[in-house]
């Protein structure tokens, strides 16, 4: 029984990751093939930044069970890491120089940078319970952004670091959409030479070219796919199973739950620093603004709504969501308007006093849909879409035993 | 006394040393900052209380309480639109709609969060921990969205019909003092006493104790568990409506989003004086006004933030229990 | 696993495949051009200023077009949550450039906006024409800034120009201002970190002090601040007599207007183009202390030849906020714009032109001929107008007489034109 169940798991999750897979083949042609423009696969790139960060959270919430509501605050530091080192802004900061380190390097010194701040931030707070570790990384989740934000002769500020470094290959790439006019290629391009700013070399810079991006993501996450699921399967990954169910029975077995939580946090944090250096790459933006407690509760909706502890489950929920958010959301105003105009309703339109113009006001709407989505995806499916077989069991035992105390009540009432 | 624990009292210490030396040095400057920090913290903590004492029932992060603050002072808005009165001169209309808008607010607003325990938490209530805390999340953004889409994003202006100007002011010592600064003072401070009455000597006050010492042993004594989870977040409504009304007469401008930073500080606070524990939360919403006025003129505003977000870490890490080292629900 | 690793060594390959072959997808649909503009259209201020681009293309199409290309126009809005954020501004560049038939954009609104697209756009030599940014460091190489104009553009030619004239002219005319006519000597300055609040406060300080002023500056951020009383009695403390406002009302630099009441402290207050808004008038509450702007440029309704524009613009767009202080800087813009879009054709030979060949034209726009004036472009991408209009708060019985930046609360109290100052003839 037991054992077809787990077949059968691993046959959807199997599914689930081969329709991923011929979509994200077939996404950029046909993109590019509709549209005649490359926007959307700009906007996919940013959706694997989160499908990546989905999946690091996932270690943490659905694989250890720690709640983690200031992930984002590991996001920027990844993304502060790179941008510091691959931009002119340490030339106006007190060292009055910049870097220009390759980002190729520096996305592994993000993930290690947010990799250590997690441990640094674990070390005492793990051995706080439930709750508790929550606040304490919300609180680290606010300290974060807000550091950035006072310290603007590092970071910029509000006003952000811009004019970031793309990475560069030691070769160029053509391809299908090099004929297109004005869509962009890894071609030769100019650099900034290391640790100089005034100084520029010839190189193939990837530019803010979508396709590079994304096909740089895709690679990113299916490694990020084999190291989890090997994490998961391996003896960490039990050890991590056994907290979650039972943090005293894990300690009795001779589990260092210590150890094993500080591993899953620092793992967990890595993948942000990770997905942050990346965004930072693919954006050449980085600002306080991207990484406040939004991200943090967006990257969380994700896991959950995907399916808690399931791989396959998390990035289609990072997907799904991202997409209500980027797209489904943003394009309401518009969707709205064109529908009001062929119901002879283009009074509705135009803004009137008070009134903004339905377009206006449809976007304000916007808000409200996602806490009514949140809201709703809890009541009606608090599992997740794809849930974790181990999980999708759990929920079955509590409704069980809900049902039992509800036959109980009613009996003593 | 263990090392992280003396590490924290030193930095205690320190902090109080500073301010004595600024209070020494600079004794006005240093009364008035404590003034407008009095008036923040009481607002801090009338919303606290709903904090704590929902956490202290059902152990929930309430994240949508500092929405429930926001809405109350955008309802009372409305409500005093419909009153016609000089923002310049204290009149006797402005008494009415003062004493109107107060029970009104609080009323709608106790009545919205119970219709926000009974749709989002009440069926969550033996699902995993996550759960309750997404539909929180999610109802905050509900709240916050139906405020945006009332007002847009720009500030709401409040009518300033609290008595002002030249005549409603004084300056004892070179300290400026408002009405409005006393007003939010007492008001609170009316509004918790009467709060610590209903808690310690009413049937329903004590229900609520002892469902939040332990609700299974409650019930088996009779008690209707979903009547008093229902008041405590009525009674939770009922201060953080008045305690936006308040903000809102007092600061005259208000905006969506709001709640998000109030309801942050405010749990701080509850953190602070030792979440569960409602005297706790009375006096850590006093503290972190004081502490963020504080760190607004001898550190820098922009550092207010950092500073409390600073404590309630150091308090989770070093002092779990809160400041005052009083009982806490351990789970 | 043995599938599952063939199925990424599969992935790889395909990825690979895709990335070394294929032929060209996307074609070009002949008539066509498409510009963009990115402004913050939640606000009022980012909203009235689109509705002049839109006005301008809408005229020039009916006109015939440019060289035979009908305009499509797309209007961006980079607010995000009721607020301008540089965030959204990227990602709309983004799609811009996505998309080869756009050949240009006008906008952004605030230079932090600014300061965060031009390094994206300039690799792809995609114009920028703005109609409201006014930080210096966005173009000019001068002392105070945290970088140069040419890291942004990243060793690439300019892309970025605009209308309007700097905050190192509007924050001396303010200081020139309060400093000699409403005789204030002694000022608490306040920003509010953005790019644009440091920048002109910071111009408006040197004024002020080479005119024998004395300054106490403070900042705040909005996230974090809801009570300037601090900061406003430290300002008081120090014998201030007047408060400058570095900021835009959207990051509540006016609310302050109404604590300083509030404190009992009722003494004029002042700042840059950022608080001449409907929301500003609203936010500081009724008319009781001096309020006084700047705009940097030339007020439409004191130039005779903007007045016939102006009429047709309000027959077009007929709301209250539909015409704004920017309004006209945009419709020069997004005319500027299409004027180097069609000499760029021509140079195409009737063909859709390349970006590059836009911005180089865009780059030799000589005596452009706007409602806002006549003037060129430097090689930084400034404007040769350097007019800076000063305009107060007052009641008034006819709002329509105003510049119509009036409140919503109090809709008799409104921006009146004052003076203005002209720096490129030393004025």
């Amino acid at each position: 029984m037991a054992l077809l169940q787990r077949r059968r798991m691993r046959d959807r999750d199997a599914m689930i990751y081969g329709v991923l897979l011929i979509l994200a083949l077939a996404f950029p042609a046909t993109v590019l093939y509709a549209t005649g423009s490359s926007a959307l696969i700009s906007q996919a790139g940013h959706a694997g930044t989160f499908v990546l960060l989905a999946i690091g959270l996932n270690v943490v919430v659905g694989f250890a069970g720690l709640l983690d509501l200031g992930y984002a605050a590991f996001f920027a530091i990844g993304a502060y890491t790179y941008a510091l080192f691959a931009s002119s802004q340490l030339d106006s900061s007190p060292l009055h120089h910049s870097f220009h380190l390759p980002f190729w390097l520096m996305i592994f010194v993000g993930m290690f940078v947010a990799a250590a701040a997690g441990v640094i931030l674990g070390f005492p707070t793990l051995r706080l319970r439930g709750d508790y570790l929550a606040i304490v990384t919300l609180g680290f989740g606010e300290i974060v952004p807000q550091l950035s934000y006072n310290l603007p002769q590092w970071t910029g500020g509000i006003n952000a670091i811009g004019g970031i470094d793309s990475p560069s290959l030691p070769a160029w790439i053509t391809g299908p959409w090099a004929g297109a006019n004005n869509i962009a290629i890894i071609r030769p391009d100019v650099c900034p030479v290391l640790g100089s700013s005034t100084k520029f070399a010839p190189c193939f810079s990837f530019g803010f070219d979508p396709i590079a991006f994304y096909v740089l993501i895709v690679i990113m996450i299916i490694g990020a796919v084999i190291l989890v699921g090997n994490l998961h399967r391996s003896r960490l990954g039990r050890a991590w199973m056994a907290i979650r169910e039972d943090e005293v029975a894990a300690a009795a077995m001779g589990i260092n739950t210590v150890t094993t939580k500080l591993l899953a946090f620092a793992i967990g944090a890595s993948f942000s620093g990770f997905a942050g250096a990346y965004y930072g790459a693919s954006f050449g933006l980085v600002s306080p603004d991207q990484f406040l407690f939004l991200v943090s509760v967006t990257v969380l909706v994700m896991v959950v709504l995907g399916g808690m502890g399931s791989i396959a489950g998390v990035i289609v929920g990072a997907l799904v969501i991202y997409f209500v958010l980027n797209s489904i959301l943003p394009q309401l105003p518009s969707t709205v308007e064109s529908l009001a105009n062929t119901f002879g309703l283009n009074s509705l339109n135009v803004q009137n006093g008070d009134w903004p113009g339905l377009a206006q006001e449809t976007q304000r709407v916007s808000f409200l849909v996602y806490g009514l989505i949140l809201v709703l995806m809890m009541l009606l499916r608090p599992q997740g879409i794809f849930p974790s077989r181990v999980r999708e069991q759990e929920l079955k035992h509590a409704a069980v035993q809900e049902d039992e105390a509800a036959v109980e009540a009613a009996h003593a009432g | 006394m263990s090392p992280p624990d003396l590490g924290f009292f030193i930095i205690c210490a320190l902090a109080i040393i500073g301010l004595a030396y600024e209070a020494f040095t600079q004794p006005t400057a240093f009364v008035q900052v404590s003034i407008f920090g009095l008036a923040d913290g009481a607002m801090y903590a009338l919303v606290a209380l709903g904090y704590t004492m929902v956490y202290g029932i059902i152990e929930l992060i309430n994240f949508a309480h500092g929405d429930v603050f926001t809405m109350g002072a955008y309802i009372g808005t409305a409500i005093l639109g419909f009153f016609s009165f000089n923002e310049n001169s204290f009149t006797a209309i402005n008494l009415v709609a003062l004493l109107v808008v107060f029970p009104v607010v609080m009323l709608v607003m106790g009545a919205i969060n119970i219709g926000i325990e009974r749709i989002a938490y009440r069926p969550l209530r033996n699902a995993p921990r996550l759960a309750p805390l997404i539909t929180a999340i999610g109802m905050s953004f509900v709240l916050e969205g139906v405020m945006f889409l009332w007002h847009g994003p720009a500030t709401v202006h409040v009518p300033d019909l609290l008595p002002h100007g030249p005549g409603f002011q004084t300056t004892i010592g070179g300290v400026f003092i408002g009405f409005k600064d006393v007003f939010v003072v007492v008001t609170a401070a009316i509004l918790v006493t009467l709060l610590a009455i209903f808690i310690n000597r009413t049937r329903l006050g004590k229900a609520m104790r002892a469902t939040a010492q332990d609700r299974d042993a409650a019930q088996l004594m009779g008690i209707d568990i979903n009547r008093t989870i229902a008041a405590t977040f009525f009674i939770g409504a009922l201060l953080a409506g008045a305690g936006g009304m308040i903000w809102g007469l007092y600061y005259n401008n208000i905006f969506y989003n709001l709640g998000f930073r109030t309801g942050l500080v405010a749990f701080t606070a509850a953190v602070f004086g030792g979440i569960g524990n409602i005297p706790g939360a009375a006096i850590g919403g006093v503290l972190i006004g004081l502490i963020a006025a504080y760190s607004d003129s001898y550190i820098g505003s922009k550092w207010t933030e950092v500073v409390i977000f600073g404590i309630l870490i150091g308090v989770l890490v070093f002092r779990p229990t809160g400041l005052l080292g009083m009982r806490v629900p351990e789970k | 696993m043995v599938r599952g690793r063939g199925l990424v060594i599969l992935t790889l390959a395909a990825l690979f495949a895709f990335a070394c072959g294929g032929t060209s997808g996307g074609t070009t649909a002949k008539g066509t051009i498409k510009i963009g503009s990115d402004f913050p259209v939640c606000t009022t201020g980012g909203q009235a200023t689109q509705n002049g681009v839109k006005f301008a293309v809408d005229t020039k199409n009916a006109a015939g077009g440019v060289n035979g290309f009908t305009i499509a126009f797309t209007g961006f809005d980079d607010c995000r949550q009721g607020a301008y954020s540089a965030d959204a501004g990227v990602e709309n560049v983004q799609t811009m450039l996505g998309d080869p038939k756009f050949l240009g954009m006008i906008g952004p609104y605030n230079s932090a906006v600014a300061k965060a697209e031009i390094p994206i756009a300039a690799p792809q030599h995609f114009t920028m024409i703005s109609p409201a940014n006014t930080n210096p460091c966005l173009t000019k190489d001068i002392a105070g800034c945290a970088y140069h104009p040419q890291d942004l553009r990243k060793g690439n030619a300019n892309n970025y120009f605009r209308v309007v004239t700097t905050d190192d002219f509007q924050g001396p005319a303010m200081a020139d201002f309060m400093y000699k006519t409403l005789n204030v000597h002694s000022i608490g300055i306040l920003d509010d970190s953005t790019v644009y609040g440091v920048g002109i406060a910071g111009a408006f300080e040197t004024e002020f002090k080479k005119l024998g002023g004395t300054t106490t500056h403070s900042e705040y951020q909005k996230a974090t601040t809801s009570d300037w009383k601090s900061i406003l009695l430290k300002f008081k403390n120090a014998g201030a007599t007047g408060v400058y406002a570095g900021g835009t009302d959207d990051q509540n630099v006016c609310i302050p207007a109404k604590q300083m009441k509030d404190i009992g402290w009722s003494v004029p207050f002042a700042g840059g183009d950022g608080i001449e808004t409907t929301n500003c008038i609203d936010e500081a509450g009724a008319n009781d202390l001096v309020m006084s702007s700047t705009s940097a440029g030339a007020d439409a309704t004191q130039i005779p030849g903007a007045q016939a524009t102006i009429a047709a613009f309000r027959a077009a767009f007929t709301g209250a906020n539909d015409f704004g202080g920017y309004t006209m800087q945009a419709y020069d813009a997004a005319n500027a714009l299409m004027a180097a879009i069609g000499r760029a054709v021509t140079d195409a030979n009737g063909s859709t032109p390349t970006r590059e060949q836009v911005r180089a034209e865009m780059a030799k726009t000589t005596g452009f001929v706007g409602v806002i004036g006549t003037y060129d472009f430097d090689a930084n991408g400034d404007t040769s107008l350097k007019i800076v209009s000063i305009y107060t708060v007052q009641t008034v019985t006819d709002p329509t007489k105003s510049t119509g930046v009036c409140g919503k609360l109090h809709p008799n109290d409104c921006y009146v034109w004052k003076a203005q100052v002209n720096y490129a003839t030393g004025g």
